[in-house]
């Protein structure tokens, strides 16, 4: 019997990958990709991920360095935990 | 097209992921409804990643003066972590902040948010404030992030900005890469007929030095809209001088985009459909048989054969010849649709 098409190679380890990074969610037929182009999506997927801790992070640090003392207490107080 | 589509949503892929759209040249493998989902949940991944930040930084944000928010947001946050939030404020206090920030940061933020995610701050944004950002924007010819608001403005904004928005070709690529076909329509419907006829001169290169370069786009655009509003962009094209259609053909020629063309010229006049069907750029051998594949290939029969029909003798024998030259199987399904279009249809009561 044939299946669905959104549960197409779903047991495949380099979809599996991909949903990882996307978060669990189950990504579209990808077919027509290779195992190695899959991987490629992941893999941009984390740098985009990591890329945007960066920002985050550098967002954290010119909250510190760039305003007026008078400001950096609320910030801090937004930014961390 | 779907070939449009797909390079509209390669591009709008690789925007956020934050790579060059070559990097997923692999991608034009995949329908695009399949790219469009996959984008879809990776902006979604990279939101929940820092979910609970966001949330912190909107929860707390509410306990800040809108001056003190806006000069933190600007000097501090940057656009990707404000872009984040903005969907978790309340519409009029995001308003508020955003009144108080430079054009250039604002602009800045678009470029990181996705518009679905902040709805309701993007309609309750004054139309003077999306006017100056969208400006900005087209001055970085930002067209995809363009396009993208475009599915979420209201038509008040919309008109004011297109009002505003001099350049017709910023207009026809913003166009390429809106996503809903519905609001395309929509907002093709808003735009005065003076404007759709220069769009329509611009893409077949008239005033351009012979140029048309940006009649691919066009047909993409054409393409994806409503039937009255296709119809009247294929009037509006029909109407140009003989140079400017054959430039249209000969850019439909170079690019293969038959299957967007035919369906646009079907909505054409008769006389305009006979003056095109018989111009010597169409009539040339090469040219026939990339029509007559692509009718093929794409079931465009239909609309291709009442165009033979208004070929002069000599031009329909031509397309004969090159039909039966790309075989007898080409043949028989032209054969077969002209049967379906000879035979008597039932009359509706």
């Amino acid at each position: 019997m044939a299946r669905p098409p959104e549960e197409t190679r779903l047991g495949d380890k380099h979809v599996l990958g991909l949903a990882k990074e996307l978060g669990g969610k189950t990504p579209p037929p990808l077919d027509a990709l290779s195992p190695a182009e899959i991987d490629t999506l992941a893999e941009l997927l984390r740098r985009a991920r990591r890329h945007q801790q960066e920002q985050l992070n550098r967002a954290f640090e010119a909250a510190l360095s760039h305003i007026p003392t008078l400001l950096r207490g609320p910030v801090r107080k937004i930014l961390s935990s | 097209m779907s070939a449009f589509e797909r390079e509209a949503e390669v591009l709008k892929l690789a925007r956020t992921l934050g790579v060059p759209a070559a990097k997923l040249e692999f991608m034009h493998r995949l329908p695009p409804a399949a790219i469009r989902k996959l984008r879809r949940q990776a902006s979604a991944s990279l939101f929940d990643a820092h979910k609970k930040l966001f949330q912190r930084v909107a929860s707390a944000s509410k306990l800040l003066p809108v001056p003190l928010m806006a000069l933190i947001a600007e000097k501090a946050f940057g656009p990707l972590l404000c872009a984040r939030t903005t969907g978790l404020l309340a519409p009029e206090r995001a308003v508020e902040v955003a009144k108080r920030l430079p054009i250039r940061f604002l602009a800045d933020l678009c470029l990181e948010l996705d518009p679905s995610s902040a709805d309701d701050v993007l309609v309750a944004m004054p139309v003077e404030r999306v006017v100056e950002v969208s400006r900005e924007l087209a001055r970085r010819k930002e067209y995809i992030t363009m396009g993208r608001f475009v599915d979420i403005l209201g038509d008040e904004a919309i008109r004011a900005t297109m009002a505003d928005l001099k350049d017709d070709e910023a207009l026809l690529r913003i166009g390429f890469f809106v996503e809903d076909e519905e609001r395309l329509s929509q907002v093709i419907g808003l735009l005065p007929r003076a404007r759709l006829h220069n769009i329509v001169r611009l893409a077949a290169g008239v005033d351009q030095g012979g140029d048309a370069a940006l009649w691919p786009e066009a047909l993409a655009l054409m393409n994806r809209i409503d039937e009255p509003q296709r119809r009247q962009m294929a009037t509006l094209a029909a109407e140009l001088d003989d140079a400017a259609v054959t430039r249209m053909v000969e850019s439909t020629q170079s690019r293969e985009l038959w299957p967007a063309m035919l369906p646009v010229v079907s909505l054409m006049g008769a006389a305009s459909q006979r003056r095109l069907i018989n111009l010597p750029a169409v009539q040339d051998a090469n040219v026939l048989g990339a029509i007559i594949r692509a009718a093929d290939a794409a079931g465009l029969w239909p609309q291709l054969l009442p165009l033979v029909a208004l070929m002069d003798n000599a031009g329909q024998a031509r397309a004969l010849r090159v039909a039966q030259a790309q075989g007898e199987a080409v043949v028989a399904r032209l054969a077969e649709s002209l049967r379906a279009l000879a035979r008597p249809r039932p009359v509706s009561a």
